[in-house]
């Protein structure tokens, strides 16, 4: 009987200085032990063995075998094709392949490495001109050996019937279906062409994205007519029959799975993972802390609450890839509508906030500021308000009263102003708690600025389909960004004008200079002139904070001290659990 | 009055000297406190309860400056995060910063605004329904009676959030909260009203039958007066008592559409609203996040049963003196 | 009798029709966009693909030719697909509709248990310390949040003891005894804590009030008086002549509470994870299903519905008094 550590006697404990939760942030499992070993100066942290107690660097040989289980909330259908939640595509993720996937490795991953690509079924690709790509498919993969597939080869015709099943039922066809002219099998059936429209420096990158071009069996489409019924690919496990949506699925192990280790033993090394439907967060606390999970999200505010429970359990914690922001009215572009059509008063706003002290709500434990890029993309993609970097416009995100005061009396609100939030009042509350926590102090944080917040709650079915997909009614949103995995999606999708596609324009921001810098660094091929301009235009939207990004708290997961093999949980694996996560997960445990 | 009945005249005639109103009033209150100390526990409460909603801010006297409340629902601490009870916070703050007790006290006020609200009206369309239904019965009757059976059989959550969904129209000059309010008591009343008015109708009945109203109506009383001067006082007992004990199942009603997310948006606090956010999925950090909204709950709903109960025994005329 | 049957039948016609058109009706003015959910919230939704997808799915039609073909295939057993998830709603709701059915019948007789003997005892000694703290504390624990007390039942073995109830529901006729653990014992036998006993722990207080009152009603009626006048004992002139005209009116308005558990279930199915029809409707409205709701809400009616009636005839068997025409 373990009694918990009552919950004030926590704060009596040293808060953790944010120094010391960026270092949890960009490092984590094994990297954690990696910097306190170096001698990192703990600041007041006390003598609590942390926090995460760190997996020490896997030790032993992976133990093939065992069944792992986890939880999913919800389970929305099995089509990640069809699919627009990230919650199918998690899902799918166990059975489906991609040509390519994200880098990751067990341990530390370099932010700078973050959401680069890793061969999957393409075992290698050659780039011979701007908007060629030619890849080489892994000769050993097949599609599991089970109706209505049997084991089949996958051959490069199967990439050229998804890419047309893609760009004919994804809502998200645009993502690959604005930049990709056409896709050709060779005759061998070992290689397919990506022929581009334009040069699009991304394109790598966009094709391991969880949102886009999985590779569906043609004999599935042909015998189902979707992927809703079962899910039948080339991924490191099988959807066992014995599944049932609304109590638990059940892979099991894919036999035939193509990679190994690098000793030549097969992956993955489970044998089964199960997924348990679990709504409740603490039906999932309790059920983790009594042994019947292997692993769980943990939300930030009960971090030290969960170490005092489960000492022993693994804690990763990793920058949550959600963009968090404002955004405004349409018509505040569109028609230059008042107040936040001036860039003063939408400055001011931004000026108004006290990240830190959001995050010291949201996310107790650390956390960062996003730029229109979130900050879970990595130091190589976003541009940390903070740096020196970001010139000019940093002061646009420190927390400056009497300067946002200034600025709307410039503007002439010198009075301030009353202005509509809306929000969603569901879902998000249950899901992603820091976004109720962050909404709630909002009210309060723009006050002493004079702008005046009336609160205009929406469920989120009637959220999602009115307010976020096309813009607030009046005043302003406090909204979170779907998962995105490219820099590219960010601004293609939030800036450019609608009229070109850009399906999260929640403003409908319209500047052609944005639009042309954009485009211009998309077309960049060489990556590191392509990262110096997207900083460019990083710099250049935070002068005009078209929307106004809020916090980027930390995510945690935990683990029982027996799962071995974890990979870092920063970045990529985010939601693409199943081949970035689970390939190379082991129990040290006796079955 | 051209004549009076009867029955009138005999009940005029057994009219005698009593003390003055205010002893009476007293004496009875006495009475019921010592023969029924769960119900006069339960009035406690119940008073208890009004009192907080009235004052927890000088409303009533025009004026947002916090009364009984020691801060306004408003305020919050960004340094006292979670916080256990304490000199400052004799309930604790909540994971913004929020004075608990505060929270508290002001959630009194929607459990009774919606509570009494949908009550009444419950009372008034059961009343009318029930007695007009069961008093004239025919056709009218049976068609008022399948739309009972229609609210009846209707999923309750199904309705109200549905209504409350439907009734919020953004950009609208009240706030959501007015009008998530006035969705949850039409909604809730109407519900309730379906329940009572089938036990109402019964009521009528039974008085129908009875001899007096037949010597009322062979003396040629009109079916006004006889509902107004019959059947009405003996129908009247009857929600009185039914509405006290549903005060308690309109506020556990208000409370569970609440933790649904269904309730009174923030940032105005009631107690279902601060269990359904951090209160119950922050339970393990902070336990009094959940003791205080759910001890209220529990205490409101109590008041009012037992108060109702006592007040069965002690009206119900039927009940009386066993 | 028979004509009794049919006519109630018959008026089911009215109240079904009735219910699910109020429902059409208000879910529709819901301000959602539910062809924007259909699309995919980053799409942007032109006219044409609204258009394609109204038409698709029959939305472009008008709301009574809606209504009527939606009522008439779901008659017919045909309930459409979910507008969210595609799968098929019947196939959903035959597997969900026992779950929720048994949850409900169990919480009904968990909160027979319960009030029965607290009602009684009550009555009896009315005004005495045993008629006060028992009721005291039944109508204490209905006063409790439901959704309070099952977190509190999930937390605190949890923090206190590192236990869990069973992670995974399990069918009844797979393993009854699986099942009863999720329902009534999910900390071991000796442990009554389940979603069922909750739920019928809610409806404990109402069921105990009003034995309470009805037994208050029979103690003073003349046959009692002549019983005690014969000289019979406590026990018999309770047992044998009291009780059993007290409890008929009790069953059959226990019956009636049909339409509360269904909404208790909404709750703890959602708590303690156990996949009825509660959970599914719950996420249904929140993520603008209207197929699903409808369906739902049809097929609760129609279970309450038909579930008086099987009531009232009980009640005219229970009872010789009552005679229908």
């Amino acid at each position: 009987m373990t009694e918990p550590r009552s919950f004030w006697d926590r704060y009596a404990r040293a808060r953790m200085s944010r120094r010391r939760a960026l270092q949890l942030a960009a490092v984590s499992g094994g990297g954690l032990a990696f910097a306190a070993a170096c001698g990192e100066e703990e600041e007041e942290e006390g003598k609590t063995p942390t926090a995460a107690s760190p997996t020490a660097p896997a030790e032993g040989k992976p133990k093939p075998g065992g069944t792992y289980r986890g939880t999913v909330s919800l389970v929305l259908g099995y089509d990640p094709i069809k699919a627009t939640t990230f919650l199918t595509h998690a899902l799918a993720s166990y059975c489906y392949s991609r040509l390519l996937r994200y880098k990751t490795t067990q341990g530390e991953l370099p932010q700078s490495e973050w959401y680069s690509v890793a061969p999957e079924l393409a075992a290698s690709w050659e780039n011979p001109d701007d908007t060629t790509y030619i890849f080489t498919l892994n000769p050993d993969a097949k599609f599991h050996n089970v109706e209505p597939t049997m084991g089949r080869k996958v051959d490069a015709e199967d990439i050229v019937y998804a890419w047309n099943l893609y760009q004919s039922v994804s809502p998200n066809k645009n993502n690959l279906g604005s930049i990709v002219d056409s896709v050709q099998a060779s005759a061998d059936k070992t290689q397919v062409t990506f022929k581009l429209k334009q040069p699009f420096g991304l394109f790598l990158n966009r094709l391991a994205s969880f949102q886009d071009l999985w590779i569906l069996p043609k004999e599935l489409i042909e015998a189902d007519g979707d992927g809703e019924k079962r899910m039948v690919g080339s991924g490191p496990f099988m959807l066992d029959p014995s599944s049932k949506r609304d109590v638990k699925l059940v892979y099991k192990k894919n036999p035939d799975y193509f990679e190994k280790d690098e000793d030549g033993t097969p992956l993955p090394y489970l044998d089964a993972l199960e997924l348990a439907i679990i709504a409740d967060v603490n039906q999932a606390l309790t059920q983790f802390a009594a042994g019947n999970l292997d692993g769980i999200a943990v939300p930030p505010q009960l971090l030290q609450t969960f170490r005092d429970e489960n000492p022993k359990a693994t804690v990763n914690l990793a920058l949550r890839n959600v963009l968090s922001f404002i955004y405004f009215d349409p018509r505040t572009y569109t028609e230059g509508l008042p107040p936040f059509n001036d860039d003063r008063v939408r400055r001011a706003l931004s000026m108004t906030l006290d990240r830190d002290a959001l995050l010291s709500v949201a996310s107790p434990e650390g956390g960062e500021w996003p730029n229109i890029i979130n900050a879970g993309m990595g130091s190589a993609w976003w541009l940390d308000p903070r740096s020196a970097e970001m010139g000019e416009a940093a002061k646009n995100y420190e927390y400056n009263i009497e300067e946002a005061k200034a600025l709307l009396s410039s503007a002439g609100f010198a009075d301030g102003f009353d202005v509509n939030m809306h929000f969603s009042s569901s879902v998000y509350t249950t899901i992603v708690p820091y976004y109720d926590l962050v909404r709630q102090v909002l009210g309060s944080a723009l006050a002493p600025a004079g702008i005046k917040i009336t609160e205009v709650p929406a469920e989120y079915g009637v959220y999602i389909t009115t307010t976020f997909a096309k813009g607030p009614a009046d005043g302003f949103a406090f909204g979170l960004e779907s998962v995105f995995t490219d820099v590219g999606m960010y601004l293609a999708n939030m800036l450019k004008p609608r009229s070109a596609g850009a399906g999260r324009n929640h403003s409908e921001v319209d500047d052609a200079e944005l639009t042309a810098m954009i485009d211009d660094m998309l077309a960049q091929t060489d990556i590191e002139e392509l990262r110096k301009k997207n900083f460019e235009i990083q710099k250049y939207v935070s002068g005009k904070m078209y929307y106004v990004p809020v916090v980027t708290p930390l995510e945690a997961g935990a683990s029982q001290e027996w799962v071995k093999g974890e990979v870092n949980t920063s970045g990529p694996t985010t939601y693409a659990v199943g081949t970035e996560g689970a390939l190379t997960l082991w129990l040290d445990k006796q079955a | 009055m051209a004549t009076q009945t009867v029955a009138e005249q005999l009940a005029l005639e057994s009219y005698e000297v009593r003390p003055s109103l205010a002893g009476r009033t007293a004496r009875n209150v006495w009475r019921f406190a010592r023969k029924k100390p769960l119900g006069a526990f339960g009035a406690l409460i119940v008073l208890a309860l009004l009192f907080c909603a009235t004052f927890a801010d000088a409303r009533v006297f025009g004026s947002s400056e916090p009364l009984l409340a020691p801060q306004s629902y408003k305020q919050q601490t960004l340094t006292d995060l979670n916080e256990g009870p304490s000199r400052a916070h004799p309930f604790g703050t909540d994971s913004t910063g929020h004075d608990m007790l505060s929270q508290v006290i002001y959630g009194a006020r929607v459990s009774v605004i919606i509570g009494f609200s949908a009550v009444a009206i419950a009372a008034l369309l059961a009343g009318t329904v029930g007695i007009v239904s069961g008093y004239f019965g025919g056709w009218l009757d049976a068609l008022v009676q399948r739309a009972v059976d229609i609210l009846i059989a209707f999923p309750a959550i199904v309705l109200l959030a549905v209504l409350v969904s439907v009734f919020a129209p953004p950009g609208t000059e009240r706030g959501t909260e007015f009008w998530r309010a006035m969705a949850l008591i039409a909604g809730l009343g109407v519900l309730i009203a379906a329940g009572s008015s089938r036990v109402i109708r019964g009521a009528t009945i039974s008085v129908k039958q009875n001899q007096y109203v037949d010597a009322a109506r062979a003396i040629g009383a009109s079916d006004l007066r006889i509902l107004l001067r019959y059947i009405l006082p003996n129908v009247f007992a009857v929600i009185i008592i039914l509405s006290t004990v549903q005060l308690g199942a309109a506020i556990l009603a208000e409370a569970s559409i609440s933790f649904l997310g269904y309730g009174i948006p923030p940032p105005f606090p009631s107690w279902g609203g601060m269990l359904s956010r951090e209160g119950i999925a922050f339970m393990r950090v902070n336990p009094w996040l959940a003791v205080w909204p759910g001890m209220a709950i529990a205490l409101a709903v109590y008041g009012f049963n037992m108060f109702g109960d006592a007040l069965r025994d002690v009206l119900d005329p039927r009940l009386r003196g066993v | 009798m028979q004509r009794y049957i049919l006519r109630r039948l018959f008026l089911m016609v009215p109240t079904i029709v009735g219910g699910t058109f109020m429902l059409f009706m208000l879910i529709r003015a819901i301000p959602g966009d539910v062809i924007q959910q259909i699309a995919g919230e980053n799409a942007i939704v032109t006219p044409e693909v609204r258009a394609e997808i109204e038409s698709r799915l029959g939305l472009d039609e008008p709301w009574y030719t809606q209504y009527w073909k939606w009522l008439g295939d779901a008659i017919r057993g045909d309930f459409g697909e979910s507008l969210r998830t595609g799968v098929p709603i019947g196939e959903e709701m035959r597997n969900r509709l026992p779950v929720t059915l048994e949850l409900t019948s169990i919480a009904l007789v968990v909160s027979l248990i319960i009030a029965l003997p607290i009602g009684i005892l009550s009555a009896i000694r009315q005004d005495t310390w045993l008629d006060y703290v028992p009721r005291s504390i039944a109508i204490g624990a209905l006063a409790i949040p439901a959704f309070w007390l099952a977190t509190l039942v999930i937390v605190l073995p949890s923090v206190w003891w590192k236990l869990a109830p069973p992670i995974e529901y399990v069918d009844l006729w797979k393993d009854p005894w699986a099942n009863l653990k999720i329902m009534v014992f999910p900390y071991g036998r000796f442990v009554p804590v389940g979603p069922a006993v909750i739920l019928g722990i809610g409806l404990s207080g109402t069921v105990m009030r009003l034995t309470r009152a009805q037994m208050l009603e029979v103690l003073r009626q003349d046959y009692i008086r002549t019983a005690w006048s014969k000289g019979l004992r406590e026990r018999t002139v309770i047992i044998r002549h009291a009780l059993k005209n007290a409890l008929i009116p009790v069953v059959t308005v226990v019956g009636l509470q049909l339409p509360f558990l269904i909404g208790g279930a909404v709750i703890l199915e959602q708590i303690f994870n156990i996949p009825g029809m509660g959970r599914y409707l719950f996420l249904a409205i929140q993520g603008l299903d209207y197929t699903v709701v409808q369906s739902v809400v049809l097929v609760i009616i129609v279970t309450v519905i038909v579930s008086n009636l099987l009531i009232d005839l009980t009640y005219a068997y229970l009872d010789p008094r009552i005679r229908y025409g």
